[in-house]
């Protein structure tokens, strides 16, 4: 039999459980919390989770190709983020969008770093459902990720701006826990994700930017990371919270990255609260 | 599920936690920092002795030519530091500290004032008088970007070059030499002309050669230590695209060429039919960064040395072909003795 796929949009109108379903043929067996949704039987689970987030915070700079100064200021992030579950096995797969802007200031005051950034990550999680405490999930994984970005110093000359780019492959954990107040259904979730290996972009200490793109000069400019030279991680906390037919999403993100290649010393320390929404996106086999 | 994905799955798992434990254990002890100065006299001072310390590039080469002992200089430098000391006095020791490094390329930026040695020109003969080069210039010479060109009376091509620092694109300078194709010969005047792009400085001197040169070697720095420098990696000087000049053409050198012009000048030399004529080039040889201190001021800094085609330091500047020096007896008869020499050296060439 041939089959035919409807993609049901049930964003704002998707509900959560404290509406019982009113399911139909067509748009059935889309409510429900992500975990409750991830972990549906297997004629059900064809659900994505997608989330969307804003957030403000603060954000702390190091980069001693340009300054030897620590930079503190505020930073935008956005996320965008979509939990996909496998047909037949306990396997998830997750795509993460990391976008961020900032500008910071030294300690005298001088507003002179402007950073910005694009990540990319491709997770897969093994999921486990512990029998001793029902509405938790557990999760177990890896994400294959990218970034660029950049930092750039308002008053330096042949030095003023750092590219970064790097490529890595994170371990990550996560856990998910369903739970009630009242009649509603919240959801509360924690992911953490560590680097472990990976390659970046870096000049050597000293190097300009002329010597390597105009002219062409290498000098370990490519360079293998580890938690060794590269001790990374970041944690997403968040809850998702029932509101009308809505699920809102907060969250905290703590996003540490740093370097130690070359002889430059990096790191970008952020701290933002977040907030979205939560869409769940059905493939319903007729 | 099958057996051996089974066993990859627990495989992975095991790898997992030992990738765990050793990140947590990293994570925790490695905190990527860098020692931060505190705002005060002695703060400000520490942060700019290590910046230039760690990552100024002629430490080692001005030691062995000049005696600088930077570790002596924080000594000597720090007993003039007070606790009550304010910023006018502060800058004073600080822009002192800096002028033992005799190098033009170093200053420090603070908002009511800007350290510079500039002793590497003033100290010496201008060979320039800007009336002069007006007169030659006359009223209705060409612009081109930063050139600015015409015919003199004996049929050579004079082009002023006074910045590296505007855009100076291959299409302009093939203007240039396209208009005086005709000519017997060019003088490239760059007196007085502080430095700028070392692309701008690249993409004129391109303009001279049928071939691709060897003009000099580049290194940077690869840590904190005097010496830490990596491998002389050679620079090469590619033929223009555009029009090329094929006759005889003399560059016009005094101590104010630095930096960028310093390069223009090392470039020339290797070009075939190039004569460098005049005083010493000022030098500059480091390429500059910029580095900042704990109370906002800005310091720039030579970080990586550049060298001529044999391997030599032009930090000090880089020799004529001809030494030819102003005569102020011409220049009380309206004659630029530097531009007259190269006159009559582009038509002994002609003869």
């Amino acid at each position: 039999m041939v089959s035919k796929f409807l993609l049901c949009v049930l964003a704002a109108a998707s509900g959560l459980p404290q509406h019982e379903p009113e399911t139909t043929e067509s748009d059935t067996i889309v409510s429900g919390t992500p975990s409750e949704l991830l972990t549906a039987p297997d004629d059900q689970n064809r659900i994505s989770v997608h989330s969307t987030m804003f957030g403000l915070g603060s954000v702390r700079h190091l980069d001693t190709y340009l300054s030897p100064l620590n930079y503190k200021g505020e930073q935008l992030e956005f996320l965008h983020e979509t939990l996909r579950p496998s047909r037949r096995s306990n396997l998830s797969i997750q795509t993460i969008w990391q976008a961020n802007l900032s500008q910071a200031s030294n300690e005298a005051g001088k507003r002179n770093l402007i950073g910005g950034g694009v990540t990319f990550d491709l997770g897969l999680h093994y999921n486990w459902h512990p029998q001793f405490l029902p509405g938790l999930r557990l999760m177990i994984g890896g994400l294959a990720g990218a970034d660029v970005g950049f930092l750039y110093h308002t008053r330096n000359g042949n030095n003023p701006v750092q590219a970064l780019a790097s490529m890595r492959l994170s371990a990550s954990i996560a856990a998910t826990y369903d739970f009630h107040i009242g009649k509603r259904r919240f959801a509360a979730r924690y992911q953490g994700d560590f680097p472990m290996i990976g390659l970046m972009f870096s000049p050597q200490y000293g190097q300009s930017y002329y010597e390597i793109f105009s002219l062409g000069h290498y000098d370990h400019n490519l360079v293998f990371t580890y938690p060794g030279n590269a001790p990374s991680m970041r944690h997403i906390v968040s809850l998702d919270i029932p509101i009308g037919h809505t699920t809102l999403r907060a969250s905290y993100l703590c996003d540490m990255r740093q370097t130690n290649v070359n002889s430059l010393r990096h790191h970008s320390y952020t701290h933002a609260f977040m907030i979205g929404w939560v869409r769940r996106l059905a493939r319903i086999r007729d | 599920m099958s057996a051996t994905f089974r066993y990859i799955r627990e495989r992975y798992k095991s790898f997992l936690k030992v990738l765990f434990a050793t990140a947590c254990t990293l994570l925790l002890g490695s905190c990527v920092s860098e020692e931060q100065f505190e705002d005060t006299p002695q703060g400000n001072f520490e942060a700019l002795w290590k910046i230039i310390d760690e990552h100024y590039c002629f430490l080692t080469y001005k030691k062995d030519t000049l005696g600088l002992d930077w570790d002596e200089v924080h000594t000597r430098y720090s007993n003039r530091l007070s606790t009550d000391m304010n910023r006018s006095q502060l800058f004073e020791v600080l822009a002192d500290m800096l002028s033992e490094l005799r190098d033009g390329h170093v200053n420090l930026y603070a908002a009511h004032d800007l350290s510079r040695y500039w002793s590497w020109y003033e100290d010496y003969p201008s060979n320039f008088n800007q009336d002069l080069q007006d007169e030659y210039l006359g009223k209705s010479y060409l612009i081109a970007s930063s050139l600015q060109y015409r015919i003199l009376e004996d049929n050579i091509g004079y082009v002023v070059c006074q910045s590296f620092s505007s855009g100076l694109g291959d299409g302009n300078i093939s203007e240039v030499l396209n208009y005086l194709r005709l000519c017997n010969g060019i003088i490239i005047d760059v007196r007085e002309n502080g430095g700028g792009s070392l692309e701008n400085a690249e993409r004129l001197a391109s303009h001279f050669t049928n071939e691709s040169l060897l003009v000099g070697y580049l290194q940077h720095k690869t840590g904190i230590g005097h010496d830490d420098f990596s491998s002389m990696t050679a620079e090469y000087l590619e033929p223009s695209d555009g029009v090329r000049w094929q006759k005889n053409a003399i560059v016009l050198t005094n101590r104010h060429c630095y930096s960028a012009t310093n390069a223009f000048v090392r470039d020339m030399k290797q070009c075939a039919k190039v004569t460098v004529l005049g005083d010493n080039t000022g030098g500059g040889s480091g390429m500059p960064f910029f580095s900042e201190l704990p109370n906002g001021w800005s310091v720039r800094f030579s970080a990586c040395p550049m060298f001529d085609a044999d391997g030599n330091q032009i930090e000090f500047g880089i020799q004529p072909d001809i030494n030819v020096q102003l005569d102020s007896a011409d220049v009380a008869s309206g004659h630029d003795t530097l531009i007259e020499a190269a006159r009559r050296l582009l038509a002994s060439h002609n003869d």
